[in-house]
C-alpha cells in the first residue's frame, strides 16, 4: 500500500545508514560527525568511546562509566588545554559548560562536553590543590568557556591562567574579595 | 475638598498600573504574572494596566529573592514611584527567601528591604511557589479594598 | 457669533471633548480586549485612570528642567482645545470663521506632538530623550503628505464651487453640501487614505508608536512623567483621539451633523474610523523609526501627490 511504503521511507530517513567510522590511526580529522545526522546506536557510541580513548592515550586517567552515555576521567592540570582542544576540535563535541567544586584537600573544574550525534556526553575532571588554586584555562580553545570560567572563579576561587577577561562575573559589586561562598565551610557574608 | 479626595480614591481603586520588579526571580512568578494578563484571567477588568515605567505605576510587583546586588536598586525604584503606592510582595522568595533563605546571595526580605527606606510603606504579602493567578488576584483585590 | 454660541464652543471644547475623549479611549480598549478575546475594562475605566493620577505626587528627575517639563502636557492640551474649539465652531455654524482656519487646525494639531518632544527632552533620562528625536523624526515624515491630502481636497472644494481655493472650512462645508462627500471622488478617496495613515501616526499608535514604544525605550518620551502632568498628558491622547477624527471627518467625509438622522450617520462615521484605528492597532507591528519614514515619504507622499495632481488637473479644467 502507498502508506506503508511511505512509512517505511519515513523511518529509514531518521536512521540513516552509518559511515564508515574511521579508526584512530586515519587521523584525528578524519570522522568528524555532522550536525543534524542521528547515529544513536549502541555500536557507534562504543566505537567513539574506543576511539577517544586511543586518542587521549596516556593523557587521561581514571575512566568511569556510570551510565551508557557518559564518560568521566581525570587529566593533569598541564595536559588539560590540549585534552580540551582534542574533545573540541578533532572529536568535534560541543561544549555544554562546566562545574566547579571544592573537594576538601583539591578544587575540582569539571568540564562537560556533548556528542549529540551519538548521544555521548564527556566529562573531564582536572584538579588543583586548594593551596594553589590554579588552572589553565580552556578559553582559548574552546571560547565558550569565558564565562563559567569567570563564574567558577567567583564561587569557587579557582584562578585559571590565560583567561583574557578574568573579571567579577555574578558576585555584587560589594561583594569582598578573597571570600568564595561555595567553598566548604565559607563564613556567611550576608549583611 | 472632601468629595475631590473620595473621588481619587475610588480612582486609585479602580484603576491601579502596576510596574514589575524581578529581583532574581527563577521566572516562575512572572510568569504568573504573564499569565493574568491573558485572556484566561484579564486584569484589565479590574483597570489593572502593566506600565512601562515606574513613575507611572501604584503598585510595584515585586518578585524574586532580593540579591546583594539589586537590594540599593530596589529601593531607588521605590523611590521613583510616586505615592501612594503599594508594593506587593509576590510568591515565598520576595517574602522571606522561600527555600533560598540560607543562600550567600540574599539581602533580606523584600519587606524589610523597602522598610527600610519608607517604615510607613504599604505593603501585600501573596504567598505560593509560584502563587496561582487566582491568589493573585484576590491578593490584589483584598489590599485595594482595604485602602 | 453670538455670545450664547461662544459659550456652547467653549463648553464642547472644554468639557464635552475631554468626556467624549474618554469615552472613545475606553471604546479603544474594550476592541482592543474582545479582539484578543478578553472583556476589557468597564466603562468608567478612562476616568477612574484620570481621578487616580491626580491624586499622585509629581516627580521630576535630577537632570530635568522642570519648568519645560511640567509645562509641556499644558502645550499639547491647549493645541487640541483650540483645534476643538474651531471645529466645534465650524459644526454649530457652519459660515463662520475666516480665511485659513483650516491652516490654523492643522497648526495648533501639531502642539501635541510638540509638547511630547519638549516634555521628552527636558525630562533628563537618555530614554526620553530617545524618544522625543524619534517623535521629531516621525512628525518630520507625516506633517508633508498630511499637508498634502488637505490640498489636494481643498482643491476638489474650490472646483466644486468655482471659487478661488481658500483653506476655509466654510468653503469644504459649502462644496460638501453641493455635491456630496470630498472623498467621493479618486483624488478625495486618495487623499483621504493618506489622511487617516498620517491618524495613525499622529495618535501615537501601532505602527507608529515609536515614540512611547513601551517595550522597547520603557514609555520614551513620557518615561519620566507622573500625577496630574501624566494626567494631562492621558487626557490629551484621549482627546486626540477624538478631534482626529473629528477633523478628517469634516474634511473629507461630508462633516458632523447634529439632528435627526444626520446624527446617526455621523456616529457610523465616527464608529468606521474608530474601528479602523483600533483594528489596525492591533494588528500589525511596531514599525522601526526608519521604516516609518520611508513609509510615509515614499509611499503615503507619493498616493497624495497623485491626488494633489488630479485635483490640480480637475481645478484647471474647471
Amino acid at each position: 500500500m502507498n502508506t506503508d511504503q511511505v512509512k517505511k521511507e519515513k523511518n529509514n530517513s531518521v536512521y540513516p545508514r552509518l559511515p564508515a567510522i574511521a579508526s584512530a590511526a586515519a587521523g584525528p580529522s578524519a570522522a568528524r560527525f555532522k550536525a543534524g545526522t542521528t547515529m544513536r546506536t549502541q555500536s557507534a557510541l562504543e566505537d567513539v568511546i574506543e576511539r577517544l580513548k586511543g586518542l587521549l592515550g596516556d593523557r587521561s586517567a581514571g575512566w568511569k562509566r556510570p551510565l551508557p552515555g557518559r564518560v568521566y576521567f581525570t587529566v593533569r592540570r598541564e595536559d588539560a588545554r590540549e585534552v580540551g582542544r582534542m574533545i573540541f576540535e578533532d572529536i568535534g563535541a560541543r561544549f555544554v559548560t562546566a562545574s566547579g567544586s571544592d573537594l576538601g584537600e583539591e578544587l575540582e573544574a569539571l568540564y562537560h562536553f556533548s556528542l549529540d550525534a551519538v548521544g555521548l556526553v564527556v566529562n573531564m575532571r582536572v584538579r588543583t590543590p586548594k593551596a594553589e588554586a590554579t588552572l589553565p584555562s580552556l578559553t582559548p580553545v574552546v571560547p565558550a568557556a569565558e564565562w563559567i570560567e569567570r563564574e567558577m572563579r567567583d564561587l569557587v576561587g579557582i584562578t585559571f591562567e590565560g583567561h583574557p577577561r578574568p573579571e567579577r562575573l555574578i558576585l555584587s559589586d560589594d561583594w569582598p574579595e578573597g571570600v568564595y561562598p561555595l567553598r566548604k565551610g565559607a563564613a556567611d557574608e550576608r549583611g | 475638598m472632601a468629595v475631590l479626595d473620595k473621588l481619587k480614591l475610588w480612582g486609585l481603586k479602580k484603576s491601579p498600573w502596576v510596574y514589575h520588579v524581578n529581583t532574581g526571580a527563577c521566572n516562575n512568578c512572572d510568569i504568573e504574572v504573564l499569565e493574568l494578563l491573558t485572556p484566561r484571567f484579564d486584569v484589565e477588568r479590574l483597570g489593572v494596566l502593566l506600565v512601562p515605567s515606574p513613575r507611572h505605576a501604584d503598585a510595584l510587583l515585586v518578585t524574586g529573592i532580593c540579591t546583594r546586588q539589586i537590594r540599593p536598586r530596589l529601593q531607588e525604584i521605590y523611590r521613583q514611584t510616586p505615592k501612594p503606592c503599594l508594593v506587593v510582595c509576590l510568591g515565598a522568595c520576595a517574602l522571606s527567601g522561600g527555600i533560598f533563605h540560607d543562600a550567600w546571595h540574599f539581602a533580606g526580605p523584600v519587606d524589610e528591604v523597602i522598610r527600610e527606606v519608607d517604615p510607613d510603606a504599604m505593603i501585600v504579602y501573596i504567598p505560593g511557589c509560584p502563587p496561582k493567578p487566582e491568589a493573585m488576584i484576590a491578593g490584589i483585590a483584598k489590599a485595594l479594598a482595604q485602602l | 457669533m453670538s455670545a450664547g454660541s461662544i459659550i456652547a464652543v467653549l463648553l464642547l471644547a472644554f468639557v464635552g471633548t475631554p468626556v467624549l475623549g474618554l469615552v472613545f479611549k475606553w471604546v479603544d480598549r474594550l476592541l482592543t480586549a474582545r479582539i484578543q478575546w478578553r472583556k476589557g475594562p468597564p466603562f468608567y475605566q478612562p476616568f477612574a485612570d484620570i481621578l487616580k493620577l491626580l491624586g499622585k505626587e509629581t516627580l521630576a528627575g535630577e537632570r530635568a528642567s522642570v519648568g519645560t517639563f511640567l509645562l509641556a502636557p499644558l502645550l499639547g492640551f491647549i493645541g487640541i482645545t483650540v483645534s476643538a474649539a474651531v471645529l466645534w465652531a465650524v459644526v454649530l455654524k457652519p459660515d463662520t470663521g475666516f480665511v485659513g482656519d483650516l491652516i490654523i487646525v492643522v497648526y495648533f494639531l501639531v502642539f501635541p506632538a510638540l509638547g511630547i518632544i519638549l516634555g521628552g527632552s527636558a525630562s533628563g533620562s537618555p530614554h526620553a530623550g530617545l524618544g522625543a528625536s524619534r517623535e521629531m523624526k516621525l512628525v518630520v515624515a507625516y506633517e508633508l503628505p498630511f499637508i498634502l491630502a488637505i490640498a489636494a481636497v481643498v482643491l476638489n472644494a474650490a472646483g466644486v464651487e468655482h471659487a478661488v481655493p481658500s483653506f476655509r472650512f466654510a468653503q469644504i462645508h459649502d462644496a460638501q453640501s453641493l455635491s456630496g462627500p470630498l472623498l467621493g471622488s479618486v483624488s478625495g478617496f486618495l487623499a483621504f487614505l493618506c489622511a487617516v495613515a498620517v491618524t495613525q501616526a499622529k495618535l501615537g499608535l501601532v505602527p507608529f508608536d515609536q515614540a512611547e514604544a513601551e517595550t522597547e525605550l520603557m514609555g520614551g518620551a513620557i518615561l519620566e512623567y507622573s500625577g496630574p502632568a501624566l494626567a494631562l498628558i492621558y487626557l490629551s491622547r484621549a482627546m486626540l483621539l477624538f478631534v482626529m477624527p473629528m477633523f478628517v471627518i469634516t474634511v473629507f467625509w461630508g462633516g458632523l451633523a447634529l439632528t435627526g438622522w444626520g446624527l446617526l450617520w455621523t456616529i457610523l462615521k465616527f464608529v468606521v474610523l474608530l474601528i479602523v484605528i483600533v483594528l489596525v492597532r492591533n494588528t500589525t507591528a511596531r514599525l522601526r523609526i526608519d521604516q516609518a519614514m520611508t513609509f510615509f515619504w515614499f509611499v503615503v507622499t507619493p498616493v497624495a501627490l497623485v491626488a494633489c495632481a488630479i485635483s490640480l488637473q480637475a481645478f484647471r479644467g474647471s
